[in-house]
């Protein structure tokens, strides 16, 4: 679905919130399922443009987190802690007690509800825990969280016995979880501004990309360079003779027992040696966002997480 | 030894109705500490917090003030200081309280701990499922700013500091400091390799300190009342109160604060006694990733050093307590299924070795099991400890290897007899307990442990 551009200005201002650009991600994905529901693939196409990142690399973060819904379910999501204090109190049988009432984890009758097992919520006081939208009861009998999951259905669960609180829809409290109604923007923004122009400016970690690259032709950044290219065979490959004369001289050493792509990458390489340099990732053709998908094995179907 | 039992310090405020709002947290001397802090010089700060002996809440129990001082003060780039409120450990449920009942407390705090090491901004990493404690922080960052405590001219001082809520999206691992600040820059939640340090570059590559929402909670008081006041309780390696999330088969359990010192077992009479008719069998002293402790070693002291000597770590302060009722290798089982799942798939050993630990252990449980089995668990497990990136996979190999040195017998029944020995059944004695403490507040309280205020039970859902 096309976001509205009222999203559009929202995703701009939690942006704007943080010296570098990305720290908003996890933020516009709550964002975005206050919208969608869950995190569909536009959701992640949405992100990725918002932060001027690959799809990939939006979709890598969004299956990351158990909160990032991908599949539609309507409102309500239930989620049972079943670690072992709740599940001696009875947690996995509510558990499964649910899951065969609703025949698996998600069921589309009425407000619509999705139903999951979760690890330790950090209310072992009051096992075993039901949550609606986040919202805590407990404990609760098999009975009590059987009409819980029945009130949840017809879109009128009850105040939680914990905090007072009646759970909004799903919808509203990942608007709440994306922090945009937080109220403190303009203090926010102008923060990371000052931070953003500092000299030296804050940037992305350079701790690790600084490690030494021994393998020929890997991008250091250990996010697949033109070896991967062109082992997975995805575009245009021209190899980039990043490797130094000692790489070289491994794979002269080592081209008698490669096989394969292996060997043809290191006939590359010890063979046009004296070639100009090929082009950089930024000079090379861009990928198309499926090649993208098949590169980094992103399931184009929304998968249920298990 | 300093006084030891229940104490009224972190928590004095808990009780006082309306205290998540800033007048009321006010009038209870709240931002009292920060004021002193500005009058400080930030170098006396630390000085302060290393001599109080404060140690890490968080797990790892590193000297707080030592911590603050590693902080790279010549960078020339922004300082960040982080708050861990990422909860997740099975067992602790210490921060989240703190974080809904007294909201102004940590914000206090972050604005002790950005003075003292010069910080221009703070982040509050917050784990995203404890939607009702975002909302109190919320607010209360919200007040902060209105009051002009937070943003470009902190109490008047002229100083520039900022408070962000960062609300995460359910990932146990982002409690891994490196892991966190991943996350928090956007990306997958996985541990960095060290060095670099958080210290010299943490944050967008910046000078970092990540701290537990209790060990930043308690720089205000330390700060406010100063060294002698904090170290009245505890012991001389472990000085201090401690916040203590009881949970398991006893009759209250929830959240105590405690004098560092109380034994195991006076916290158990603390949290209302063992269940009726059940019987202490083995206890995680810090959460599920410390080693658990078989019943006789109930006697032993909470403190670091203690609880180290008897083959465990004190951890986040969560106290797990389990009774001749319950089958240890389920609870283990149990355990294990969550490092399986919470794995973040980084290093091989956690990542595959759990999910192995997890098959073994369920075939045992199920009544399927080999005695090689066993052996197979151990080996297991010396490979997965320590050799990945961060303390998951140790914390992943505890409960197991802790329960076959205690419970090995229970192991060769459970594989001898092909079932459980115990049923697992569900249990409805327990009663919900609000947080309960001693009574008003005062800054030294008295030695003895004080009659507890337990609130009426309401065991049942309104509906």
């Amino acid at each position: 679905m096309p976001f509205p551009d009222e999203t559009v200005r929202e995703a701009e201002r939690l942006i704007k919130r943080y010296p570098l650009a990305r720290s908003a991600l996890l933020p516009l994905l709550h964002l975005v399922q206050s919208v969608e529901g869950y995190v569909s693939d536009e959701g992640i196409a949405f992100c990725a443009e918002m932060l001027a990142l690959t799809k990939a690399e939006v979709g890598a973060v969004a299956t990351f987190y158990t909160m990032f819904k991908r599949e539609p379910f309507g409102e309500y999501l239930l989620s049972v802690c079943t670690n072992p204090t709740c599940q001696i109190a009875g947690g996995q049988e509510i558990y499964e007690s649910y899951v065969e009432a609703c025949g698996g984890h998600v069921d589309t009758d009425g407000a619509g509800v999705m139903v999951e097992h979760a690890e330790c919520l950090g209310i072992c006081d009051a096992a075993p825990v039901v949550q609606v939208n986040y919202e805590n009861y407990g404990p609760v009998t098999r009975d009590e969280a059987m009409q819980l999951l029945e009130q949840a259905k017809a879109g009128e669960p009850p105040e939680s016995n914990l905090s007072g609180h009646v759970p909004a829809t799903f919808a509203h409290v990942e608007r709440e979880l994306s922090g945009i109604d937080d109220g403190v923007d303009e203090h926010l923004i102008e923060a990371a501004r000052l931070q953003a122009t500092t000299s030296p400016a804050p940037t992305f970690r350079t701790g690790e990309t600084a490690v030494p690259v021994t393998h020929p032709g890997i991008d250091p950044s250990g996010h697949g360079g033109d070896a991967f290219r062109a082992a997975s065979r995805i575009g245009v490959s021209p190899l980039r003779t990043r490797a130094t004369e000692e790489d070289r001289a491994l794979a002269e050493e080592l081209s008698d027992e490669l096989r394969g792509e292996a060997a043809q990458l290191a006939e590359h390489l010890t063979g046009d040696a004296d070639q100009e340099r090929a082009p950089s990732v930024e000079e090379q053709p861009e990928l198309t966002d499926e090649q993208v998908a098949t590169a980094t094995g992103e399931p184009t179907e929304p998968t249920e997480e298990a | 030894m300093g006084t030891t039992g229940q104490v009224s310090a972190l928590s004095y405020r808990y009780d006082v109705p309306g205290v998540s709002d800033i007048e009321v947290y006010e009038q209870h001397d709240g931002y009292e500490g920060a004021r002193r802090a500005l009058e400080m010089e930030p170098a006396d700060i630390v000085e302060l917090v290393k001599e109080s002996g404060l140690r890490g809440r968080g797990g790892a129990g590193f000297p707080t003030g030592m911590k603050l001082s590693f902080v790279a003060q010549d960078t020339g780039k922004p300082i960040y200081v982080v708050c861990n409120a990422d909860e997740g450990e099975p067992g602790t449920f210490k921060d989240r309280l703190l974080m809904e009942r007294d909201p102004h407390q940590l914000i206090e705090g972050m604005i002790v701990a950005g003075l003292a090491i010069n910080a221009v901004a703070g982040y509050i990493y917050l784990r995203g499922e404890f939607a009702y404690a975002g909302r109190q922080l919320a607010a209360a960052i919200r007040q902060a700013y209105e009051r002009g405590y937070l943003g470009a001219d902190v109490m008047g001082s002229g100083r520039r500091y900022d408070l962000v809520l960062h609300r995460g999206a359910g990932a146990y691992i982002c409690g891994e400091e490196t892991a966190l600040l991943d996350s928090l820059e956007g990306r997958r939640g996985q541990p960095r390799l060290r060095p670099p340090f958080p210290a010299t570059q943490g944050l967008y590559g910046c000078p970092t300190t990540v701290n537990n929402v209790e060990s930043i909670a308690a720089l205000p008081f330390i700060v406010r009342h100063g060294v002698e006041w904090w170290r009245q309780w505890g012991t001389e390696k472990s000085p201090g109160p401690k916040l203590m999330s009881i949970s398991g088969e006893v009759n209250r359990p929830g959240n105590y604060e405690v004098a560092l010192g109380t034994t195991v077992r006076e916290m158990i009479e603390i949290a209302g006694g063992m269940l009726e008719g059940r019987e202490l069998k083995f206890f995680c002293p810090g959460g599920s990733s410390t080693p658990m402790l078989p019943a006789e070693k109930a006697d032993t002291p909470y403190t670091f050093e203690d609880i180290q000597e008897a083959g465990s770590l004190l951890g986040t302060g969560a106290l797990m307590v389990y009774s001749d009722q319950t089958s240890v290798v389920s609870v283990v089982r149990r355990f294990t299924h969550f490092y399986e799942h919470e794995s973040c798939g980084k290093c091989t050993p956690c990542r595959e070795g759990g999910y192995w630990l997890g098959q073994i252990l369920t075939r045992i449980d199920t009544g399927t099991g080999r005695m090689e089995d066993l052996e197979l668990l151990e080996d297991l497990c010396d490979n997965i400890f320590g050799r990945a990136f961060c303390a998951l996979a140790d914390g992943m190999v505890s409960p197991v290897r802790s329960s076959l040195a205690y419970f090995r017998d229970e192991y060769v029944e459970h594989i001898r007899r092909g079932v459980s020995p115990f049923g697992v059944e569900p249990r409805r004695d327990i009663a919900v307990v609000e947080f309960t403490r001693g009574g008003g507040y005062e800054p030294a309280p008295p030695a003895t442990p004080q009659e507890l205020q337990t609130e009426p039970a309401d065991g049942g859902l309104s509906s």
